[in-house]
């Protein structure tokens, strides 16, 4: 039982910093129609500035959540406007190239700029218990910060006026720019806070584990898993598929074994892409947003 | 194409014979001139760019300055009392490095080697950087049959039943991984082990040895699990680990391997009596991303600038005066290849390649890398190297540092084995 309540509380934790990647990845898509390979490496980049402003001036990664995530939806929506506002409506190779070389670009720039160290801030990692369960609090803090993180993006997307034209973006953009809504602006918005929200999933994993320049892939391969499995372009889809990866990976790993862990989530993805091609929650979505 | 036809003078014989000739008939021509010798050529590729540069530079330094050594002195380090010393370069003659970078791919490496032996014509080789590389490049040499100490190609199954005539390992093999482990458990009355690692080449050759060294040792393995390459969090593998029973538990892969066992044991409360992990723990990363939570993790070193290996020390302080800094075991291991070379053409005398190859392959010999023989010729395994061994390597603290003294084996301990591993 003992051990029952940590494989769930790991998996938790692993599946709500995935959920900070994945959201984004899926809002981006939804709002965009754009894959976005670089999103690993948007959260490799928050996972080093959150090293660097603790190694050089001790800022802990809880306090620099908020200028680190400022700052990486600002270089989001630069790079929104400057480059990936050009493939927007394009076959999907175009933005998917143009995000692939952008990333190996970031990534490449990384190794030369942080050279190829790994690296990780000793923060909070003392365990506590919590019941039967035992756990760094650092583990635990990130939990909290994903969890209050996606809380405030559903808020933002469901009760701020910028969130509905997000929404109303991602469901129609030609009725969305028939009513008024600056689409350009939004998708650059969308873009960036995805950005930011990658880039906190970075700054948590600088405290829980540690960051290098090649990260993002790892990182991005399981959240297109989890944006395909929970429906591509819904959010929430993205949120309760990424718990359900991060259960699946702890408990996995442990029933079955690490290696059969790793492949479960892909086995699920098939499983459902036959019976429900939309995703586990992206029908309702799909069904309003016919694509041609 | 090989120019060795069963019978008469092949093609390449009477160019060889021919610019034998052309070549004494100018040796003779400059003799008395010093410095105007012809060099002997020694060619290697190695990894200057791609994924294993920063080692590959690591390794070309050494190589570099065994060179910069033989062309001053006559000797390397620790090799000053071979015969036929000359006053500068071997047998009398200066030294030529020819480098070619394979940016890390052992089918680029395999194109140089060719190029090395076919157009550049080298009179000795040295070998490249990594396993892969070296594996690739093994058939081109013994078809080349130039001899050629390998001196970063820890693989065993480069030499296990290959019967390769022309290629000496010199780095510990694979097998060889975390020395004393198995001993230091039993001594201390520890009956379950739990070996993880991450589902690559190196790890999976590093454990199936240290399987065999812990059932010898009569311990019993109640884990043996393989986790891919992909992982980022290892909170799931160690509780398996704490669940099994185990109180020793070994394995891993690289770096971030061992820092992610060392944060799942952390946040798990995990403390089993001996954490011995592969390759991280000897990095100085390792104790930088942890720091104090890297205390009593063990793990092996191929080598460290303080063993008292013949010449290590000046070789260390020669490389610290060129580079600024300590050298890594990769220069260490470059050094040690050349100075096999050197000793192996000083005992013959000449450059007869056969006779050079022989010596070789009988050494029983120490570099600045530790200690060297090889399994004889003709055997199956001929080349393998048995006598290197690794240095186990503990975090601990003096001082309020973080050290990491040997612990094993001991006549190599700067310090002793602290035991049990505890949470710091």
């Amino acid at each position: 039982m003992e051990h029952l309540a940590q494989m769930v509380a790991n998996g938790l934790v692993i599946g709500a910093i995935y959920a900070l990647m994945a959201v984004g990845l899926s809002l981006v898509y939804g709002v965009m129609r754009v894959v976005n390979v670089t999103h690993g490496d948007l959260a490799m980049l928050g996972g080093y500035l959150t090293y660097f402003l603790w190694e050089w001036a001790r800022i802990p990664p809880p306090a620099s959540l908020l200028p680190v995530m400022a700052v990486l939806f600002g270089f989001g929506v630069l790079v929104e406007r400057a480059v990936i506002e050009r493939v927007v409506g394009r076959p999907m190779l175009a933005s998917l190239m143009l995000t692939f070389g952008l990333s190996a670009a970031l990534w490449n720039t990384a190794e030369a700029v942080f050279t190829t160290k790994v690296r990780g801030i000793q923060y909070w990692t003392a365990p506590v218990s919590l019941g039967p369960v035992s756990m760094s609090a650092s583990y635990v803090a990130g939990f909290v910060l994903a969890v209050v993180l996606a809380a405030g993006l559903f808020a933002f997307l469901r009760y701020s006026l910028w969130g509905k034209a997000v929404r109303a973006t991602s469901q129609n953009p030609d009725v969305a720019t028939s009513c008024g809504v600056d689409t350009a602006r939004v998708r650059a918005v969308a873009f960036g806070v995805g950005a930011a929200l990658a880039a906190a999933a970075g700054n948590i994993v600088a405290m829980t584990s540690f960051i290098f320049p090649a990260m993002g892939f790892l990182y991005l391969a399981k959240a297109f898993t989890i944006v395909v499995l929970g429906g591509l372009g819904s959010p929430t889809g993205a949120l309760a598929a990424a718990i359900l990866y991060g259960l699946l990976e702890s408990v996995g790993t442990q029933v079955l074994s690490p290696r059969v862990a790793h492949g479960l989530p892909f086995v699920i993805l098939v499983v459902t892409l036959m019976v429900r091609p939309s995703g586990l929650w992206g029908a309702r979505w799909e069904r309003l947003a016919p694509q041609a | 194409m090989s120019g060795r036809p069963g019978g008469g003078i092949g093609r390449r014989e009477l160019l060889k014979a021919g610019a034998g000739a052309l070549g004494a008939a100018w040796m003779a021509s400059t003799r008395g001139v010093r410095g105007a010798e012809r060099p002997i050529r020694i060619g290697a590729s190695l990894s200057l760019t791609g994924r294993y540069a920063r080692t590959g530079e690591e390794q070309y330094r050494g190589y570099q300055l065994w060179v910069e050594h033989i062309n001053r002195f006559g000797a390397s380090f620790g090799k000053e009392n071979l015969p036929n010393r000359s006053e500068r370069g071997l047998l009398g003659r200066p030294v030529e490095l020819v480098v070619l970078d394979d940016r890390s791919d052992p089918t680029t490496g395999v194109r140089l080697y060719n190029e090395l032996v076919y157009r550049h014509g080298v009179d000795l080789l040295l070998g490249p950087y990594s396993s892969a590389v070296t594996n690739a490049v093994a058939p081109v040499i013994e078809q080349a049959r130039i001899p050629t100490p390998n001196p970063m190609a820890s693989s065993v199954g480069i030499w296990q039943g290959k019967r390769l005539r022309w290629q000496v390992q010199i780095q510990p093999p694979a097998s060889k991984r975390l020395p004393g482990v198995e001993e230091v458990a039993a001594q201390r009355g520890d009956r379950k082990v739990a070996i993880i690692y991450e589902d690559t080449e190196f790890p999976r050759d590093a454990v199936r040895a240290l399987r065999q060294r812990f059932t010898r040792a009569g311990l019993e393995i109640v884990l043996d699990q393989a986790y891919p390459a992909q992982t980022t969090d290892w909170t799931p593998i160690i509780q398996q680990v704490q669940r099994s029973g185990a109180t020793v538990l070994v394995g891993g892969g690289y770096l971030p391997d061992a820092v992610g066992i060392m944060r799942a044991l952390r946040s798990l409360r995990f403390s089993p009596n001996i954490v011995s992990l592969l390759v991280g723990v000897a990095l100085p990363d390792f104790e930088g991303t942890l720091g104090r939570d890297a205390l009593y993790a063990t793990g092996d070193a191929d080598w460290v600038p303080w063993a008292g290996f013949p010449g290590n020390r000046q070789f260390v302080e020669a490389y610290r005066e060129k580079w600024g800094r300590d050298p890594e075991y990769h220069a260490a291991g470059g050094y040690a290849g050349g100075q096999i070379l050197e000793e192996a053409v000083k005992r013959v005398g000449r450059l007869d390649l056969e006779a050079i190859r022989d010596v070789m392959f009988s050494l029983d010999t120490a570099t600045v890398f530790g200690r060297y023989k090889v399994q004889p010729l003709d055997s199956p395994d001929s080349g393998l190297q048995v006598a290197a061994d690794r240095v186990m390597l503990q975090v601990q603290e003096q001082g309020g540092r973080l050290v990491k003294p040997v612990v094993y084996p001991p006549d190599a301990a700067t310090a002793s084995w602290v035991y049990p591993f505890r949470l710091a």
